[in-house]
């Protein structure tokens, strides 16, 4: 288990990343370790190198003033203190006989290797030359001259402690790198956990959903970072899925009580004709009622299909450049004679030229049954009126009447499926066509509108002009979401400048 | 008529089948696309009646192989999925009218007979006329027994789609389609006002009615009830 999580946490971005970082420092560093010592060494070498060649011109200085005697004697007392830190001298007469100093002997092949040329040059020094253990043999730097009585002088140094101040820098530069990389995988492992745990925290909302709980969200953890963002997000889509879910569901309790009804009084009437003998007027009778159901049922199938099909968003239709005053033109025109025949005046006014991205063949229907609603709740003698506007921010289709209107309070359920206001249901239609005109609307982008007429009812289809096209990009607004009503601006009628500032409610997509 | 129906389910064919046989027309039935492809290039056929969704060949690609050979015989295209963008792919394919299942079979019998009258040739290019009631197309006039009748243009548009299918049994979905272009079903009885708008212009004031309700189907417009 511990094993598993740590393997996780090792597929993490964070420990990923910082195991990155982690190598690259090591290369770094690696390279600024190889370079100090580079030049350190060649520091202390110069250092070294400058400090031998001094001594020895100090020496010479000594031998030229105060002859071969007294240079004998000053060997001799540096080469006491020389063997406690790693200076070492050689003196012989001109037989090469060794006069003074720590050097046990000179350097095989000497003719190769020192040159007694009074120039800094390294030379190998074996280790049974010199009297101190803790200095190595290897390669030292080495200066020597032959005087003009024959007698040579050698000066050499360990560079034992040289060594020693490289291997301690090249150790401390290491232990460096260490805590570095240390450190960066700590705060890989740090940060990939803390990732992980919100990770988690989301992963076991999503856990819970999936097993059935759709109102659980995502928790917010207030630092208003990418997390909070993304589990906004998160939680915006799942408000809409609850939406969904809960339409289906409403749907489903809908299609049960609104569809039996019809389904029911069929299969009664069915029933009663075949219990006795008939005549063939009465079997006519009954058969054609009992289409008329039918056909009932299927408008409302139908009209159902659409709508879920348009809320699904998987209703394939092709959008275009629709004029908004050709089809107001058209649908006035065609329900005229209905609202004539009713003795109600059907006016039109409509700026010219106002296009939307859409289908013109479902806002002809959504404008249809817009206008089917006016006519029928309007009663004789009353003024239905289709107005069509643009302005910068939105274009406008909207038909007011002057019927009972819609309560503020109803204005939501409206636009749920089979929701009809007259609960005795006396006149015809199934209860769909305003949620089918929502429908119609948030496909294409738009959302509805009620105001009040004083009396009756405007429906506006607002579409906002968005530069990328109404029918791509939706506001993330959860839908159906009513502000609350403001003040209400009742008693002007007729009144034509507050007609836009009385709407009172609007459901958004 | 002589019909091919090209439907792979047997329950809606045999439906079809009788209500066809029952109107008085000869009906051949192939059970799916290939063998409906045969018959057809056969020949002999009024108008084709054409499931769209049928495993193998479909619908569309019948038809579209038929429009390929030169074949013009009418086709109505039978869809159970009904969205809107589907009517125009089914009529581009070469059907030339679409009709969404479930349908009332009037509906699909009317739409047959005005598939098959629109083959056979005009009377004349300028006029169209039943009994007195004659249509000028080129000085866009009406006239009953050579009275002017004043028509605003789209119940001209309406009575010249009436007379074109005179004596035929138009629907309701019909009129909306080829006359108004709307493809929905008004929850209202506009097109009945329409209509008796139509029937008090040309009717009223003669002895003989020739625009007829035909109840729960449509109207015909006919010297003849």
């Amino acid at each position: 288990m511990i094993r598993l999580e740590f393997r996780r946490l090792f597929r993490t971005t964070a420990v990923r990343t910082s195991l990155w970082y982690a190598s690259l420092y090591i290369l770094l560093a690696g390279a600024a370790l190889g370079t100090y010592h580079w030049a350190t060494s060649r520091y202390v070498d110069a250092q070294l190198y400058a400090g031998l060649h001094d001594e020895f011109v100090d020496l010479r200085n000594t031998a030229a003033a105060q002859g071969f005697t007294a240079l004998s004697r000053e060997v001799s007392s540096r080469s006491r203190a020389g063997s406690q830190d790693g200076r070492y001298y050689l003196l012989t007469d001109a037989q090469g006989r060794k006069v003074a100093g720590n050097l046990a002997r000179w350097p095989r092949e000497r003719d190769d290797q020192v040159r007694l040329d009074e120039t800094v040059h390294t030379a190998w020094i074996d280790d049974d030359m010199y009297p101190n253990v803790a200095d190595e043999d290897e390669f030292w730097p080495v200066i020597g001259k032959r005087f003009d009585d024959g007698s040579i002088l050698l000066l050499t140094r360990s560079v034992a402690q040289a060594d020693e101040m490289q291997l301690f820098s090249i150790y401390a530069l290491s232990g460096l790198l260490l805590i570095i990389v240390l450190l960066a995988l700590a705060m890989g492992v740090f940060m990939g956990r803390t990732i992980l745990l919100r990770i988690d925290k989301i992963t076991a909302t999503a856990e819970t959903i999936i097993r059935g709980d759709l109102s659980r969200r995502v928790s917010l953890s207030g630092r208003d970072d990418e997390f909070d963002e993304l589990s906004t997000r998160l939680n915006h889509m799942l408000d809409r899925i609850e939406q969904l879910m809960q339409g289906m569901r409403d749907v489903t309790d809908n299609v049960a009580h609104d569809l039996r009804r019809p389904l029911a009084r069929l299969r009664n009437r069915l029933d009663v004709i075949l219990l006795g003998e008939r005549r063939g007027a009465e079997y006519r009778q009954t058969i054609e009622e009992s289409l008329r159901d039918t056909e009932e049922l299927m408008t409302s199938f139908n009209a159902i299909l659409q709508i879920a099909q348009a809320e699904a968003g998987t209703l394939r239709v092709k959008m275009q450049s629709v004029d908004l005053a050709t089809i107001a033109a058209q649908g006035v025109e065609f329900y005229l004679p209905l609202a004539q025949q009713r003795g109600q005046a059907l006016s039109l006014h409509t700026a010219a030229g106002v296009c939307v991205r859409g289908n013109s063949d479902l806002l002809s229907q959504a404008l249809g049954n817009l206008l089917e609603n006016a006519i029928k709740y309007s009663p004789r003698g009353a003024r239905l009126e289709v107005r069509v506007e643009a302005d910068a921010a939105s274009a406008r289709i909207g038909v007011s009447d002057q019927g009972p209107g819609i309560p503020v309070a109803d204005r939501e359920r409206v636009l749920q499926r089979f929701t009809r206001l007259d609960q005795a249901r006396s006149s015809p239609g199934n209860g769909l066509g305003l949620s089918l005109v929502n429908a119609i609307a948030r496909l294409h982008g738009a959302h509805l509108v009620f105001a009040d007429n004083c009396p009756g009812l405007v429906v506006t289809v607002v579409f906002p002009r968005r530069d990328d096209g109404p029918d791509r990009k939706r506001p993330l607004a959860p839908e159906n979401q009513i502000p609350p009503p403001r003040s209400e601006q009742a008693g002007r009628p007729g009144a034509a400048t507050t007609r836009n500032s009385d709407l009172s409610t609007t459901t958004r997509p | 008529m002589h019909i091919l129906l090209i439907e792979d389910d047997g329950e809606a064919a045999a439906y079809l089948l009788k209500g066809l046989d029952e109107s008085g027309h000869g009906v051949d039935h192939a059970a799916d696309g290939d063998e409906g492809l045969q018959l057809a290039l056969g020949g002999g056929y009024d108008v084709l009646i054409v499931d769209r969704m049928m495993p193998g060949r479909d619908g569309l690609a019948v038809i579209r192989m038929l429009r390929a050979g030169g074949d013009r015989t009418p086709a109505l295209v039978l869809s159970a999925l009904g969205e809107v963008d589907d009517r125009v792919t089914g009529l581009q394919a070469g059907g030339d009218d679409y009709l969404v299942k479930p349908y009332a079979f009037s509906e699909l019998l009317a739409r047959l007979e005005a598939l098959v009258r629109r083959q056979r040739p005009e009377e004349s290019d300028a006029r169209i006329q039943l009994a007195d009631l004659v249509m000028d197309l080129d000085a866009h006039r009406v006239t009953r027994a050579g009275r002017l009748i004043r028509l605003q243009s789209r119940e001209y548009r309406l009575l010249n789609f009436l007379l074109r299918h005179q004596r035929q049994v138009v629907t309701r979905t019909m009129l909306l389609e080829q006359v108004w272009d709307y493809h929905f079903d008004p929850q209202t009885n506009v097109v009945d006002v329409h209509i008796s708008r139509l029937r008090t212009k040309i009717d009223r004031g003669f002895t003989l009615p020739l625009l007829h309700t035909i109840r729960g189907v449509g109207y015909k417009l006919s010297d003849t009830p």
